[in-house]
């Protein structure tokens, strides 16, 4: 389930690099994915940590996909 | 806001930055790697040919429990502790039978304490004495050395607590400065330059890891500064305000395990029954230890602590003797109040210590961006004060804080790798708590040697490319030691109890394997490039 919620989070954060869609779409997505992925992560532990799993993991997989080479 | 007010904001991120970016690297570098200090490296720096430590079932906690209590006298029976192989700081199963009042030989408390190895449940070390003196001389190990230096960089008490709690302070500072004087956000969130000058890259990396990090780097510095001055200067005034200066009184307000009245009566404490228990209330919790009140009396009490699974924050189970469970409640006891619940949360939230070895991952990746950020900082302080028709800094003395900056920085990060092959060599030749005394000579010395060569006028380039591959030489050396030192090695390899102890081995080869890279592909430019870097309006130092 964490793994998934990862999948989703960093597809998200692509379509922010990557320049796909407009601004609003981009925001709505993103914050669709952390709430996916609080959900996915609240299955296999506590709310409270569920949300601060999936703040952490949005801050790394932000970095991580702004270090990735992408070609607009 | 004002543009005014901006720069101000500017100088005060800038100045913060600069007088701690260094020590602040130095606390962040160790912080990440304190992370995984317990149990991960405490369990690979314990394993040998003939340990690892392991599950222990409970019904032989129990059987050893009872065992050994026949061989302490009565008054050590009233308080026992069981601290578990696989939990915080320990990797044998310890019993220490303690006794407050103390014996005929001792008037504070005194312990029995006896170790057993988790796999064979020999016994390997025993103690008699006062308990204050066993769990300061208890063997330690890299793990612990580290994460003790970043909780107070070994300066001691109070100083040492005082200043990480300040540079948690000076954090947040940084951290709230730097967002309001950085006014395009979401340009900078993915702006990463990576074939330009590495100006440009420090000053790109320095944005982006502030940015996305900026909540965590927040509370890392909240929580930080709590733990660093909260003993030294909030318990005191804590307890000036509410309970006229007595400490004493206000720590057993807090405490949450009161004493039982020993009643006489003979009820054998079912032990086994509530570790079972434990795990079958949450299966991904980690018990940690157990304390044991009145051992086989009517009104035993056993309290169990634990980490993880369900819960956020540490949690405290109280059982009766016959294996009941009583209550569940924070480790700060049955208090309610959300200044409770802060307080609870303040310690997972800075170790990361909630969800188990991913959390601990993401915890470390991000404390790595902690690390950098100063680092980072600092470069473009030196480099934007190096160019144009009127440099403050001279090509001279541009050098010399480069060089000053990697002898201090990138020797912090040898020093520590430096303490992995050696904790291999110190397993084979130095027996337990012995080991305690050669890691500061080690780090400390390591740390040094490499501010000495920094001192000699070489190219802060080469420098850095030779500082890489002494980190890749201390690295890659975890695997080959212990090949030749440890027989049987290929083999635990491929052991499931010796998974931890295997996967810490890889990392480290993957570590080496990386830095090898960046040193393959650190150029030595022959001039350097002063174009590339642009300065953004309140985008940079």
């Amino acid at each position: 389930m964490n793994f998934l919620a990862f999948l989703i989070v960093m597809a998200a954060m692509f379509t922010f690099k990557a320049g796909l869609f407009t601004k609003p779409v981009r925001v709505s997505l993103l914050t669709l994915s952390a709430v996916i992925a609080i959900v996915l992560m609240c299955h296999t532990m506590g709310f409270a940590t569920a949300v601060v799993m999936a703040a952490a993991l949005l801050m790394c997989c932000g970095i991580a996909v702004a270090l990735i080479k992408t070609d607009r | 806001m004002k543009s005014l007010t901006i720069k101000k904001l500017f100088q005060l991120h800038s100045w913060v930055g600069i007088i701690t970016g260094i020590l602040l690297f130095i606390v962040a570098f160790t912080g990440a790697l304190a992370v995984f200090s317990k149990p991960y490296l405490s369990i690979w720096a314990a394993s040998s040919e003939q340990h690892v430590a392991s599950h222990v079932p409970a019904a032989k906690v129990e059987q050893l429990i009872n065992q050994y209590a026949e061989k302490v006298p009565q008054e050590f029976r009233e308080n026992i502790h069981v601290y578990m192989p696989e939990g915080y700081g320990y990797t044998r199963l310890v019993l220490l039978y303690e006794s407050h009042e103390g014996d005929v030989n001792y008037d504070k408390e005194t312990a029995y304490v006896y170790e057993f190895n988790s796999q064979t449940l020999a016994l390997v070390n025993q103690y008699y004495g006062l308990a204050s003196e066993y769990y300061q001389n208890r063997q330690s190990d890299i793990g612990q050395f580290i994460a003790h230096f970043h909780a107070d960089l070994h300066l001691g008490r109070p100083i040492g607590l005082i200043l990480t709690g300040f540079l948690g302070l000076t954090l947040m500072v940084s951290v709230i400065t730097g967002l309001y004087i950085h006014r395009d956000m979401f340009k900078q969130l993915f702006t990463f330059r990576r074939n330009k000058s590495i100006d440009i890259v420090a000053g790109d990396s320095h944005k982006l890891f502030g940015i996305w990090g900026s909540i965590f780097h927040f509370v890392i510095g909240f929580t930080g500064a709590f733990l660093g001055l909260a003993t030294v200067i909030l318990l005191p005034a804590a307890a000036y305000v509410s309970f006229n200066g007595d400490q004493e009184k206000l720590i057993e307000t807090f405490t949450a395990m009161p004493e039982p009245v020993i009643s006489e009566q003979h009820q054998p404490t079912r032990i086994a029954d509530v570790i079972n228990h434990t795990t079958q209330l949450d299966a991904k919790a980690e018990l940690l230890d157990l304390t044991i009140m009145a051992f086989n009396d009517q009104n035993a009490v056993v309290y169990a602590r634990m980490l993880g699974g369900e819960n956020f924050a540490p949690q405290i189970l109280e059982y009766k003797g016959d294996g009941t469970l009583a209550k569940s409640m924070s480790s700060f006891g049955d208090i309610p109040g959300p200044a409770i619940k802060v307080l609870e949360w303040v310690f997972p939230l800075h170790f990361g210590s909630f969800g188990g070895i991913f959390v601990k991952t993401i915890w470390a990746l991000l404390g790595l961006t902690t690390a950098l950020i100063p680092l980072s900082g600092v470069m473009m302080w030196l480099a934007k004060r190096s160019r144009g028709q009127n440099p403050s800094l001279s090509a001279t003395s541009y050098q010399r804080w480069n060089r000053f900056v990697i002898g201090t920085c990138g020797g912090i990060v040898l020093a520590c790798f430096a303490l992995f092959p050696a904790q291999i060599v110190l397993n084979q030749l130095v027996i337990d708590a012995t080991q305690n005394s050669f890691f500061g000579p080690i780090f400390f010395g390591g740390w040094l040697f490499w501010l000495v060569v920094c001192v000699f006028p070489v190219s802060y380039q080469r420098l850095l490319k030779a500082n890489i591959l002494l980190v890749a030489l201390c690295l890659s050396s975890v695997i080959p030691l212990k090949a030749v030192l440890q027989p049987g090695y290929l083999a635990q390899l491929l052991n499931a109890n010796y998974l931890i102890v295997s996967v810490v081995d890889i990392v480290c080869f993957i570590l080496a394997c990386l830095a090898l890279y960046w040193f393959k592909k650190l150029s030595l430019p022959v001039t350097s490039d002063t174009s590339a870097y642009t300065v953004t309006q309140g985008g940079s130092l």
